[in-house]
């Protein structure tokens, strides 16, 4: 019983109690930065996750995968049903495919009077996703390209159809992709053919919903919804998906990008972005630096 | 610590690790309105009451701020509360006469109830963006509902028997 005792008063004792003290104060306080200068704490969550996963990356893409195949075999089982149905679909697509034949060689035709060019400057980088959040609250991927790879924040991530997601977060060999689902994210769209403008913002349901828009009578379920490139947050004319209207009326993105079965993504370079350096500036913009009469310094 | 005592706090890291290596496997990226229950807050109360030597709070404080940085929540909150839930569950079963599992039960169901609703309040007191609401209790629900398992695995896997519930013989020859 004696050392019962003593191990009683081994958690009981004051300097106990400090070295917890300190630990949750030290805690609270890394908390209480995060909210005040969330840049920097970010940016060193970043460097974390960075330093963790790329040495777990060897045992993440095996164990993904014998589970992903392990989950193919239990599909095997449907398989003529889907057979069937590929195949009717594959009667579709081979109509489209004509039209779209069609199409393409009018296009080049058009292309060539107009003597234009798709913009040089996008090129991409494919990226592999090692890890998902980890949590039911965040919808996001860490992939496996980073600084190293000269990733920046903000680009835009596409799977082979839609938009996935912006860069946020850079380590040295990873970083982070916020998912259109998740719920800071906002795109600013247009939504063709009526040229609405509009935000797409996630709310951690399967179709980010539609905020901001113009003029909700233009616009009918099926229309495309593209980035529209203002404020240069995303090169503009990427697709997300198309419109549609949930049981409550309301205006959602059915995505294009397969998040099902995301496996790359492709980030896509582009240096024009604007640089958000400081932080006064974004909200109020220098007065003086205005000049009232511009027409003084262009000489008339 | 003697190297004896090492082992236990080496496993805990181990399966800690393993608990937040299955979680970030990007299995299913489309948006759940389930979850699976947090089995390492039930590890940490388990452990923490029935070998509260093998659990320092360094290591709490270390484990679960690893896991506030992976899983992008606000950093060191989460950490915060749990280690201090540690600790009050760690005196909650060594000052306890005796201690059956009902009560230890309890005793976890408090401290997960306590961990969500200040969690939230801190959260939601310093402004920052919360999550949702069903989601959350969902998950609290389903761990306070898993939390016999996980004892279940530490009893008889890990040979974890709470100190309380054993012969005080046994007690002394485990300790000498």
């Amino acid at each position: 019983m004696a050392q019962d005792q003593t191990k009683h008063e081994d958690y009981v004792t004051p300097v106990r109690r400090l070295l917890v003290g300190c630990l949750v104060v030290l805690l609270l306080g890394l908390f209480l930065v995060w909210r005040i200068d969330n840049p920097r704490v970010e940016r060193l969550r970043a460097n974390v996750t960075d330093a963790i996963v790329s040495r777990m990356d060897w045992a993440m893409a095996p164990v993904t995968a014998t589970i992903n195949l392990a989950r193919g075999f239990r599909s095997y089982q449907q398989i003529s049903h889907q057979n069937q149905e590929l195949r009717k679909e594959l009667k579709k697509m081979k109509i489209f495919k004509e039209a779209a034949r069609q199409l393409e060689e009018e296009n080049a035709r058009l292309l060539d009077l107009n003597r234009l060019k798709l913009n040089p400057k996008l090129t991409e980088v494919s990226g592999i996703i090692l890890a998902d959040s980890g949590s039911p609250f965040n919808q996001s991927v860490l992939l496996n390209v980073g600084r190293r790879d000269g990733i920046q924040d903000g680009w835009a991530a596409m799977d082979g159809l839609g938009l996935v997601g912006r860069i946020f977060g850079i380590g040295e060999n990873t970083s982070r992709v916020i998912l259109l689902t998740d719920i800071s994210s906002r795109i600013p769209v247009t939504i063709e053919p009526s040229g609405q403008n509009a935000f797409v913002s996630g709310d951690n349901s399967i179709a980010p919903i539609i905020d901001f828009l113009e003029d909700a009578n233009q616009v009918r379920p099926g229309d495309r919804i593209v980035t529209s490139g203002r404020g240069g947050v995303l090169p503009p004319d990427l697709l997300l998906g198309h419109l549609a209207v949930d049981s409550e009326n309301r205006l959602r993105v059915r995505l294009s990008a397969d998040y099902e079965r995301l496996e790359f993504v492709r980030v896509l370079r582009d240096y024009d972005r604007e640089e958000i350096t400081e932080t006064g500036q974004l909200i109020a913009p220098e007065f003086q630096a205005v000049d009232p009469l511009p027409t003084n310094k262009d000489g008339g | 610590m003697t190297p004896r005592g090492m082992i236990y706090p080496l496993i805990f890291v181990f399966i800690s690790l393993l608990f937040m290596f299955f979680r970030m496997l990007p299995l299913d990226l489309t948006v759940r309105n389930w979850t699976a229950p947090d089995f390492l807050i039930c590890f940490m109360l388990a452990w923490s009451m029935r070998k509260p030597e093998a659990v320092p709070s360094i290591l709490i404080a270390a484990i679960f701020l690893i896991q506030d940085f992976l899983f992008q929540r606000p950093p060191g909150l989460y950490a915060a509360l749990a280690l201090l839930l540690c600790e009050w569950s760690k005196r909650q079963a060594l000052l306890a006469e005796e201690f059956p599992f009902l009560i230890e039960w309890l005793t976890a169901t408090m401290a997960m109830v306590a961990l969500f609703v200040s969690y939230r309040l801190v959260l939601s007191l310093s402004l920052s963006a919360l999550a949702p609401f069903r989601l959350s209790l969902f998950e609290l629900l389903i761990t306070i509902v898993s939390y016999p398992i996980i004892v279940g695995i530490c009893r008889y896997a890990l040979r974890l028997k709470s100190p309380k519930s054993l012969p005080f013989d046994t007690i002394n020859r485990s300790r000498s």
